[in-house]
């Protein structure tokens, strides 16, 4: 079930690619809370109270809830206009980010490591590499937070097995 | 064999399905099932009219790009029930065919000398360019998942297993309509019912074509949306009796044909230069079914 996720989780970073509306950007980073959410719940080794109402804390309430809306708030409260404004064509934007899945998907059949999940470690670095990629490549200071989130969710997402 | 006769009989009525789910969607009372069959038999029984400037390959053209669609039907398969046509690697030859077929609709475009339907030919050429990879790396996955490379024998030994598999069906589904759309211009991509040559994909490379060429190159679109249906109907069959894959053909064919009247109807179409980001995009989730399957092979976990 968490491949499932994890699945629909690199299908995300795919959409960030093409998206062009900062509206857009805050609903996937919304969306990838709750894809979180799902994934540390399942592989939660013992479900107490406190485990479950921080993984909730971190997943649901602030990245699902709190920082989409703050970041709608700063939007409309600075009058950003709604366009991401990239360097690159999003066609190319797109290019590079299946590249990086694939390279990153290379570079986890290098490791000969037994203690590393492979499909946590290609999600995990390709959503980093994707983050640091969205930083460089727009023009905005929101949209560079909204890399830095990206980067986040990859963290969030690699120490789970 | 029956795969054949269902999907001629089912592209009898597509485009009317179409028609009728766009025109009871937006309220109004709309054209019968049987309308567009009955435009395309007023088309045959007229003679063609050709322009000085075409050579032989315009007259050709409509004919050859029919044919090629008509081959490409033969090799669809219906569940574990072979197609005409089955051999290892038939995929490939059904891919190829279709483009054979596709090459022969835009020389003709290219061979009326008008600046319009080169331009629309251009972009057609593009459009199915970015889509066939993702076709090859869909079929390429399920070939190595099942270990075999001919349509019936994949679809055969198709199984739910796994989650993971079901999500793969998902993106399969989901990808084959894309370029079922795509190959057949229809609405996110192109508007068939576009007034504009400026905007045309499709409808602009057959403007110089006229009466019976014309009625080859329309029952072509019928075709070929009811061909990409029966593949994508094939993904939900596996090994089943006669008796339950034909109503799942039947069922399947007209769920299809409702779904793109309703994207038809609800969609706004893409602009022209995002179309090629949204076909690749195709490719990168074909690309995700890949790494699904090396997940499912045991190859990457």
């Amino acid at each position: 079930m968490t491949n499932v996720l994890l699945i629909i989780f690199t299908i995300t970073l795919l959409y960030l690619g093409i998206a062009h509306r900062l509206l857009t950007y805050i609903k996937i980073l919304a969306f990838q809370g709750i894809l979180l959410f799902g994934i540390a719940f399942i592989e939660l080794i013992e479900i107490d109270l406190a485990n479950l109402s921080f993984v909730l804390l971190e997943t649901v309430i602030f990245k699902t809830i709190a920082i989409p809306l703050f970041l709608q708030y700063v939007m409309k409260r600075n009058r950003i206009t709604r366009d991401a404004e990239p360097y690159l064509p999003n066609f190319m934007s797109l290019i590079i980010i299946t590249l990086i899945i694939i390279s990153t998907f290379l570079l986890s059949n290098t490791i000969p490591d037994a203690r590393i999940s492979k499909i946590y470690f290609v999600v995990a670095l390709s959503t980093l590499f994707t983050g640091l990629f969205i930083i460089a490549s727009r023009n905005k200071l929101i949209t560079h937070v909204m890399g830095y989130l990206v980067i986040e969710n990859g963290v969030l997402s690699c120490p789970w097995p | 064999m029956i795969s054949f006769i269902l999907i001629i009989l089912m592209s009898l009525i597509f485009t009317g399905i179409v028609i009728r789910t766009k025109s009871i969607t937006s309220g109004r009372k709309g054209p019968g099932i049987f309308q567009p069959l009955k435009d395309l038999a007023r088309l045959f029984k007229k003679g063609s009219v050709y322009s000085q400037t075409t050579s032989f390959i315009f007259q050709l053209a409509p004919s050859v790009y029919l044919a090629s669609i008509l081959m490409a039907v033969l090799v669809i398969p219906l569940g574990q029930y072979k197609g005409i046509l089955s051999f290892e690697g038939d995929f490939v030859f059904f891919a190829y065919v279709l483009g054979a077929g596709k090459f022969f609709s835009i020389l003709s475009a290219m061979d009326t000398g008008s600046s319009f339907e080169g331009m629309g030919a251009s972009r057609e050429a593009l459009f199915s360019m970015f889509a066939e990879p993702a076709f090859f790396l869909l079929m390429g996955s399920f070939a190595l998942l099942t270990g075999y490379t001919s349509f019936q024998q994949i679809f055969h030994s198709l199984h739910f297993g796994s989650s993971v598999s079901y999500v793969l069906m998902v993106l399969a589904t989901y990808v084959l309509v894309m370029i079922a759309l795509i190959e057949n211009s229809r609405m996110p991509i192109d508007d068939p019912k576009t007034h504009l040559e400026l905007t045309m994909v499709h409808e602009v490379m057959v403007l110089d074509n006229s009466g019976f060429d014309l009625g080859m190159i329309l029952y072509g679109t019928p075709l070929k949306l009811a061909m990409y249906g029966g593949l994508i109907a094939n993904l939900f069959m596996g090994d089943f009796p006669l008796v339950l894959t034909i109503p799942i053909f039947l069922g399947l064919q007209i769920a299809f044909a409702v779904t793109v009247g309703i994207i038809e109807s609800f969609m706004a179409r893409f602009r022209m230069n995002h179309n090629a980001q949204y076909i690749l995009t195709l490719s990168s989730v074909s690309l995700l079914i890949l790494l699904g399957v090396l997940l499912i092979l045991g190859q990457f976990n």
